[in-house]
């Protein structure tokens, strides 16, 4: 029996996803930006907040206190980073969505595969 | 149709004579102290009240440099948006996101004008109300079903 599969729903994907590409500045409105920027829609900062929590909660990311700003009124960063069981589960995600998807739609003309 | 303001530097002789006398009237009436100035009177002496000659260059929008329409020089979020999430947030997360949305806000206010980023803000607000409550909710049912269970046990 194989080891057991961890599933992200769509918006857990995109945030793992963004905490990835920041690459150690994911914090709330870094992680805000750069999902509604791929997105191309409003996402709200409490939507992006209560996923994190529950991905933390799961053990696929990690936070710390970071540095505040006078701009931010001297309130403190929260940073975010994906941990193993975030990557293993962005994996695991991605391979049963690569299993299911080719065939489906036909391939752009001249595109690259 | 346009309304104008007439600007103070534009009022004749007479005009700021009568202003004068009707503010020193009402000083009068009311016992009001009179800040100090810079000849030695106590706050508690009567002084002529001075209309300066020389006023700001006069414009038709000069009114509006004091109106609640005005940009704000160092805008600041909405409180009441502030204080809907501060409701709905836990006290981890209260320094954590008002924070994010400060920061952003004053990015936007930078780059827009405040009343853009204010109407940013409110949308902001508008769209974590429902996750925010959700979380509460959740955590509330979960927190009643728990004593409950520990009330039969």
């Amino acid at each position: 029996m194989s080891e057991r599969k961890d599933f992200l729903g769509q918006f857990e994907e995109i945030l793992l996803l963004a905490i990835l590409h920041l690459d150690g500045q994911a914090y709330g409105a870094r992680v805000r930006q750069t999902v509604e920027e791929a997105m191309e829609k409003a996402v709200a900062i409490g939507a992006v907040y209560t996923t994190l929590d529950r991905l933390e909660s799961k053990g696929y990311v990690s936070s710390w206190q970071g540095e505040s700003t006078p701009e931010r009124g001297g309130r403190a960063k929260r940073y975010f980073r994906v941990e193993g069981a975030g990557e293993r589960a962005l994996r695991d995600t991605r391979e049963a969505r690569n299993k299911l998807t080719p065939g489906l739609w036909p391939e752009p003309s001249g595109g690259v595969a | 149709m346009s309304v104008f303001f007439p600007h103070p530097g534009n009022l004749p002789d007479e005009v700021k004579n009568r202003l004068q006398a009707i503010i020193k009237r009402m000083m009068d009436e009311e016992g009001k102290a009179v800040p100090a100035g810079d000849n030695g009177r106590t706050s508690n002496e009567r002084t002529e009240v001075e209309v300066p000659d020389e006023m700001p260059p006069a414009t038709e929008t000069w009114w509006l440099e004091s109106s609640p329409f005005a940009e704000e020089a160092t805008p600041e979020p909405p409180k009441k948006g502030e204080r809907i999430l501060l409701m709905l947030l836990s006290k981890e997360d209260r320094e954590n996101m008002i924070g994010d949305l400060a920061e952003e806000f004053a990015g936007i206010a930078a780059r827009h004008g405040t009343r853009f980023a204010k109407v940013w803000y409110w949308r902001q607000v508008a769209g974590s109300a429902w996750p925010l409550l959700r979380k509460v909710l959740r955590w509330g049912l979960l927190a009643s079903a728990w004593d409950i269970v520990r009330r039969l046990m």
